[in-house]
């Protein structure tokens, strides 16, 4: 390859750049086209989350979670009511934990869907994007139906749900399915398979098991290098294990092991396997029972403290909530998956060429929403 | 263990398996519920053999801890006694509606002053009162746990400091890093992968920073934790043992200040650089103005 050394450069991408996915801004030193340092500066969008957090009630926390990860707000949901719920020892019933389930798998779906269609935009492919759009917008319409919100949801409460499903909903998801599973093969075959893709992405930003686990990269991003490590299968939480689901690896099909085709090519596997799932908890979930059946009264968990996880599209979300056995959070701490994912970045990028990081940072599927908090 | 006390786990098992699990949610000793819960799961997970169905009769079931045999004036004691030492559940599952409502007006009462607190009747054998968590704690996780603590004991029995009760270890910072380097390479506990290092503001003049690790290899879990005088928060840092560290140890140095002696890059990640103060700690004030612009004050009772 021909690589032109020149005079060094310091070039700043963003606060404001359609590549960073969100206000972040990348300070890049560069010899010629080659990027030997990359340093990220974030907190642009930083909205005291723990902070907040600290001064409302249990309660009036899962709003906050809700605008952290905005491209997975129920997942994010997910996660503080799991924790609060072993914090406080409830148990919720089948029906609770059939429709969270139903609603994180439909949520992982609409994630991929948009990280797979923007991996796609940031290399220079347009169509599939839209498409990918097209079809996270039915899944929008489905959260829509349940609970009027299409982004930000505060559906999953702390022993139970906002709403019942409505009237329908069942049906309207399984037909949903039917339609969607072709055109994820559709997705594929336009993304995956093609040349270009294929030689923007293939052995590029290459990331070995040992770096992702030293950087504790989690989800798709680890599970691309080789590591099979998924929460829902290691660490069950809710009922993932009532069900048969597979855990897909990168194998580096195209190139390497760890490589931003596997990176991306990941995600579309799982968005598969997130379809089984959705259909196994859509066939048995119980006719009967009540959302607010476990609701507690007033959310006030003993003195103590937790660390839970839960799996979201982007990765461990862990929660570490310390109580003092009043109805308001002594102190709540997100440990978010995208903020480990973006640590790893000057590792695996640094040595590319100026186009590459941005493939690369595609490829880690961030969301600043969740790493400034 | 007394013979009562397995007759009853092995009943509540067969409860839980039988799908029952209300039963089992319901018992009020925690230590039992946590055996039983411990037996369900590894009898589902097939390490263990059913247990037989004890012969019981009725009202055998209840243990001899519960506050049943009292008499309803105890009982209300009972219950002022539990609701003021934090746990109002006990109140609230409490079936006897006279009693209950007897029981909330006198905590309120008590805590207004205008009452004095009741005395605690004395019951059989006192009710446990462990952490909250050991409810979920398997009887595996712990005795892992114990392992763990002993073996770092042996290591560096100067940095442990005891405690008995909780799920952690706490230790004194003067030895974190070895013991660190230790705790990742070592090859019975290689904890490869810090899960979430977070800072906190303990109150009494300390601030602590604890580790969440966990072991992708082995699968087990730790967490330690580090206490440091507010007067000169110093701990080692261990950005190059677990390189998240990095970024971990910025975002509590941003907000809590503590300063991590050793860290290559220790500066502020998602405030600027020149913000003064430190958010997370209890007693932080906001600045008046920075660079001009008046910040905004948190308003009390938000809502």
């Amino acid at each position: 390859m021909g690589v032109v050394h020149g005079e060094e450069m310091v070039l700043n991408i963003g606060p404001q750049h359609p590549a960073t996915h969100g206000v972040l801004r990348l300070q890049v030193r560069t010899d010629g086209e080659v990027v030997s340092q990359i340093t990220p500066y974030m907190g642009y969008l930083h909205r005291c989350f723990e902070k907040h957090s600290e001064n409302v009630t249990y309660e009036q926390v899962i709003p906050f979670t809700d605008r952290c990860d905005y491209l997975s707000s129920m997942s994010m949901n997910f996660g503080y009511v799991v924790a609060m719920e072993k914090l406080m020892d409830i148990k919720v019933n089948n029906r609770v934990e059939h429709i969270r389930v139903v609603m994180a798998e439909l949520q992982r779906i609409a994630s991929h869907l948009l990280c797979t269609g923007v991996f796609g935009l940031d290399l220079g492919a347009f169509t599939p994007f839209l498409w990918a759009l097209r079809d996270r917008e039915r899944i929008l319409d489905l959260f829509e139906l349940t609970c009027g919100a299409r982004l930000l949801y505060n559906y999953m409460w702390v022993g139970g749900l906002s709403h019942d499903i409505p009237t329908g909903f069942v049906e309207s998801t399984f037909e949903f399915l039917d339609y969607f599973e072709p055109k994820v093969d559709e997705l594929e075959n336009i993304l995956a398979h093609n040349k270009i893709l294929v030689e923007r992405s293939a052995d590029i930003g290459v990331m070995p098991k040992d770096v992702a686990i030293s950087y504790g990269v989690t989800g798709p991003n680890l599970r691309a290098s080789g590591v099979k490590w998924d929460l829902r299968k290691n660490d069950p939480y809710s009922i993932y294990d009532k069900f048969d689901f597979d855990v897909p690896i990168g194998e580096g099909k195209k190139g390497t092991v760890g490589d931003c085709w596997d990176r991306f090519y990941v995600r579309i596997i799982e968005i598969r396997e997130s379809v089984k799932i959705i259909r196994q908890a859509l066939a048995s979930m119980p006719k009967d029972g009540d959302v607010h059946q476990s609701l507690p009264k007033k959310l006030r968990p003993p003195k103590g403290s937790i660390y839970a996880r839960t799996e979201t599209p982007r990765g461990d979300l862990g929660y570490y909530i310390e109580s003092d056995g009043s109805p308001i959070p002594y102190r709540v701490k997100m440990r978010s998956p995208a903020f480990t994912a973006l640590s790893v970045l000057d590792e695996i990028g640094a040595g590319w060429l100026l186009s590459d990081v941005l493939a690369i940072l595609g490829s880690l599927d961030i969301v600043l929403g969740e790493i400034d908090r | 263990m007394s013979a009562d006390k397995e007759k009853l786990i092995a009943e509540l098992v067969n409860k839980g398996l039988d799908g029952d699990m209300d039963s089992v949610n319901a018992c009020e000793d925690k230590i039992i519920r946590g055996k039983a819960k411990a037996m369900i799961m590894k009898v589902k997970k097939g390490t263990i053999e059913r247990p037989p169905k004890p012969e019981l009769a009725a009202n055998e079931k209840i243990d001899s801890k519960t506050p049943e045999s009292l008499s309803k004036d105890e009982m209300i004691s009972y219950l002022v006694n539990k609701g003021l030492d934090g746990d109002m559940d006990t109140v609230n599952v409490c079936e006897d509606k006279i009693v209950r409502g007897k029981a909330k007006a006198m905590i309120m009462k008590v805590k207004k002053g205008t009452l004095e607190r009741p005395e605690m009747p004395i019951l059989d054998s006192p009710v446990s009162s462990g952490e909250p968590l050991e409810d979920n704690t398997q009887d595996d996780d712990k005795d892992t746990f114990q392992k763990i603590k002993k073996l770092i004991y042996d290591k560096f029995p100067n940095s442990i400091i005891e405690n008995e009760e909780g799920d952690y270890i706490q230790i004194k910072p003067d030895e974190w890093n070895e013991l660190a380097v230790w705790l990742k390479s070592e090859p019975s506990l290689l904890f490869d992968s810090l899960q979430c290092q977070m800072g906190i503001d303990i109150g009494d003049d300390n601030l602590e920073s604890r580790y969440n690790l966990h072991s992708m290899e082995l699968d087990h879990y730790i967490e330690i934790r580090i206490a440091v005088p507010r007067s000169d928060p110093k701990i080692p840092s261990v950005e190059q043992v677990w390189r998240i560290a990095d970024w971990f140890e910025r975002e509590t140095y941003d907000m809590l200040g503590i300063e991590y002696t050793g860290h290559r890059d220790l500066r502020r990640i998602l405030l600027p650089d020149d913000w003064e103060g430190w958010p997370l700690r209890k007693d932080y004030q906001v600045q008046e103005t920075y660079h001009g612009i008046v910040v905004p004050k948190m308003k009390e009772g938000w809502e």
